[in-house]
């Protein structure tokens, strides 16, 4: 991709949201979570009086794509934008893009346990809650390949101006 | 300019009839001193000198990769088959690029420089060649290559022949042949009252009139290049001493330079330092690998690159070995990214400069290409020379001499057995006839690059005729907003501006994501597209 500043953005917002978003509504009811019982799927976990795990997790994973969405747009997409003046083609080849999945899959893990930044706030050190580690990874890791399969493949067939626009869609 | 033995034809510009005889016309229906003398015409006069007219929205000259590109963009946009003529003396519209590629040792199993997104038969570039290739020979290689390019692997480039099938393919299925009409254009001329004339020589024999006038409002003109220059050097050598066996061009036919070595060994020097170069070298190397020749290999560079060089660090392109290296023959950006809306920006002197920045020749790093050069410094059997060359004389033994001057002043003569050229010059706009007609009488500009200044949608500018547009693409462009004009990406990239302008204008309807999707389902079951 030779993408623009502007067409890097909306192009995550648009993977993001699109994808990215069905991807984690029809994946959240089905990550493994570890109980007192053992590792469980999210739908399996008893409720309890005041506590809805499905409801709990859905908070938790649209948190974190939210934050990808947001904190990608606002920091990490002008770091790259930087870091591609030093390329001669001023391109960013698929591979660099696939593996930025590494520093934002851990900027947003810590993010979501920073209690003003999380919409949701039910997370935090003091809340005596966390983020399930292995559920968190395969949440991100899976729903960074289908934005990142989407935004190098099926994006052009909807958009037909898009590749020749810096990937801005408007 | 003038001397037409400096130029190679390339058979998409060649000029076959004879000027007008201006005492009047000798066959019916031809060109009259009249019409030769005005610039814009109106119906009365065309009609006065018997040449029939041919009504039809739009025209477009060429019939090669451009006007195919475009013709599919148009036709995937709603465009009726009627509502479109392609005028062209080519058989298939890929003839002139299938017979410079194969000349400069592309043949079909070969792989082009050219992107797996750049597809002349797909204007979404999805699936690439890539995906195709993988999924036709059940092999993941080229999915992975895609996926881990231009950083652990070379760039993927597709084989000749998968591109030339491909758009077979799809030339059928938008009816491609329904819309060509045979025969060599003479001139576009504006119309009183808006739109054009096109004058089109059908061939002897098949119509009535020597001319046939087509009568429209939009003209889109891709008819390539006017030819490839020799260098001069070489070009006065050849013309002297009237020999035209040992030096010869890449972009000519010269498979007897390679015949000629494997009977006996010989020295061959390779000028320039692009692609070309990189695929006649290929050639000799193979050529001597696999039938144990003894060729020796003498290459002279004007500009010998020996490592990263650029005004900034961040405008550095790789090199070495004498070379400029880089993927494409712009930086990749130029297609849809920073330095497209650079251009974009860009006018007059600014514009000038900065394509000079970007340009320059070069060549794509490939692991094999490496490894032979390697081996034949190491061998001996390759050897580098710098400097400008003086002159080119005959020596002895059959051996024509190269004099190289060197950049303190020194003289070094290097004999070889044959030279190739590989420089690929391209001659002046006006070699071809149709520019030059252009340029003459119908308001066409030059550009910062003095070739035919086009808009930022491709419009020729100064040749507006009332509601009508010319639109020109391709090679004869380059100079204008746009740098990538002359390869597969940039002719998509023109027919979607010219697909959008014509919509504006209302000649076809603006393609959105819903005709764009549902359109591409089509393409990917071959559907067949409505007449």
């Amino acid at each position: 991709m030779t993408p623009v500043l502007l067409g890097r953005i909306q192009t995550r917002l648009f993977v993001l949201g699109t994808v990215g978003l069905l991807w984690t509504i029809v994946i959240t009811p089905f990550l493994l979570i570890s109980t007192n019982d053992g590792l469980k799927l999210v739908f399996t976990i008893d409720s309890a009086p005041g506590f809805n795990p499905i409801a709990q997790t859905y908070k938790l994973t649209l948190a974190a794509l939210l934050i990808t969405a947001v904190f990608g747009c606002l920091f990490w997409e002008p770091v790259y934008h930087f870091l591609m003046q030093f390329r001669w083609e001023k391109d960013w080849p698929a591979f660099f893009h696939l593996l930025s999945v590494f520093p934002e899959c851990l900027s947003t893990f810590l993010l979501l346990h920073v209690a003003v930044l999380n919409p949701f706030g039910d997370i935090g050190p003091d809340k005596e809650q966390y983020v399930p580690v292995l559920a968190y990874l395969f949440l991100f890791f899976s729903t960074w390949i289908i934005t990142w399969l989407a935004a190098n493949g099926p994006m052009k067939i909807f958009f037909v101006r898009w590749r020749f626009f810096g990937g801005r869609i408007i | 300019m003038s001397d037409v033995n400096s130029t190679i034809s390339i058979r998409s510009s060649e000029l076959s009839d004879p000027m007008p005889d201006p005492a009047g016309p000798t066959e019916p229906g031809d060109l009259n001193a009249q019409l030769i003398d005005t610039d814009i015409w109106t119906d009365e006069m065309v009609q006065a000198a018997g040449i029939p007219i041919v009504d039809v929205p739009l025209v477009s000259v060429g019939g090669g990769i451009g006007s195919y590109v475009l013709a599919n963009h148009l036709r995937i946009a709603g465009m009726p088959t009627s509502h479109m003529r392609i005028l062209t003396n080519l058989d298939v519209p890929w003839q002139t690029y299938e017979y410079l590629t194969q000349v400069s040792q592309v043949p079909r199993k070969e792989r082009l420089r050219s992107d797996a997104q750049s597809m002349p038969d797909n204007m979404w570039g999805f699936p690439s060649y890539a995906f195709r290739e993988a999924w036709a020979e059940k092999k993941i290689g080229p999915i992975f290559n895609v996926c881990t390019e231009p950083i652990f692997r070379d760039y993927y480039t597709p084989k000749a022949g998968q591109v030339f099938e491909a758009m077979e393919r799809e030339a059928a299925r938008m009816s491609y042949f329904d819309m060509t009409v045979k025969g060599q254009v003479r001139m576009v001329r504006r119309r009183y009252g808006g739109g054009y004339f096109t004058i089109l020589t059908p061939p002897q024999g098949q119509s009535a009139t020597k001319r046939v006038a087509f009568r429209s409002t939009y003209v889109h003109v891709s008819v390539g290049y006017p030819g490839v220059k020799f260098l001069p050097d070489l070009q006065e050598y050849r013309s002297t001493y009237d020999d035209y066996v040992r030096v010869v061009n890449a972009y000519e036919p010269h498979e007897q330079v390679y015949e000629e070595l494997k009977r006996r060994p010989g020295l061959v020097m390779i000028r320039g330092g692009g692609i070309v170069a990189s695929r006649v070298l290929q050639r000799l190397i193979d050529d001597r690998d696999q039938y144990g020749l003894q060729t020796q290999i003498l290459h002279v560079f004007r500009t010998y690159v020996t490592g990263s060089h650029g005004p900034s660090i961040f405008l550095r392109r790789k090199g070495g070995d004498g070379w400029a290296y880089q993927g494409f023959n712009w930086p990749k950006s130029c297609w849809g990214g920073h330095y497209k809306f650079k251009f974009e920006k860009l006018e007059g002197e600014a514009r000038r400069d900065f394509y000079k920045v970007l340009d320059g020749t070069n060549t794509p790093i490939r692991k094999n290409w490496q490894e032979q050069l390697a081996r034949g410094r190491r061998e001996g059997w390759y050897r580098t020379y710098v400097g400008a060359v003086d002159s080119v004389v005959p020596g002895a033994e059959g051996q024509v001499v190269t004099k190289v001057k060197a950049s303190d002043g020194s003289l070094l003569e290097v004999p070889a057995h044959f030279i190739i050229d590989c420089t690929g010059l391209e001659s002046d706009v006006r070699e071809h006839r149709l520019y030059a007609d252009l340029f003459d009488h119908s308001g066409a500009q030059r550009n910062v690059l003095g070739r035919l200044a086009v808009g930022r949608n491709f419009e020729v500018e100064g040749t507006q005729s009332g509601p009508g547009t010319m639109y020109a693409a391709g090679t004869m462009t380059l100079g204008s907003y746009f740098a990538g004009v002359d390869t597969f990406l940039g002719l998509q990239y023109a027919a979607v501006r010219i697909m959008d302008d014509l919509a504006e204008r209302g000649f076809i309807k603006k393609m959105g994501p819903v005709r764009s999707s549902t359109q591409w389902l089509k393409w990917a079951r071959n559907k067949e597209l409505p007449k």
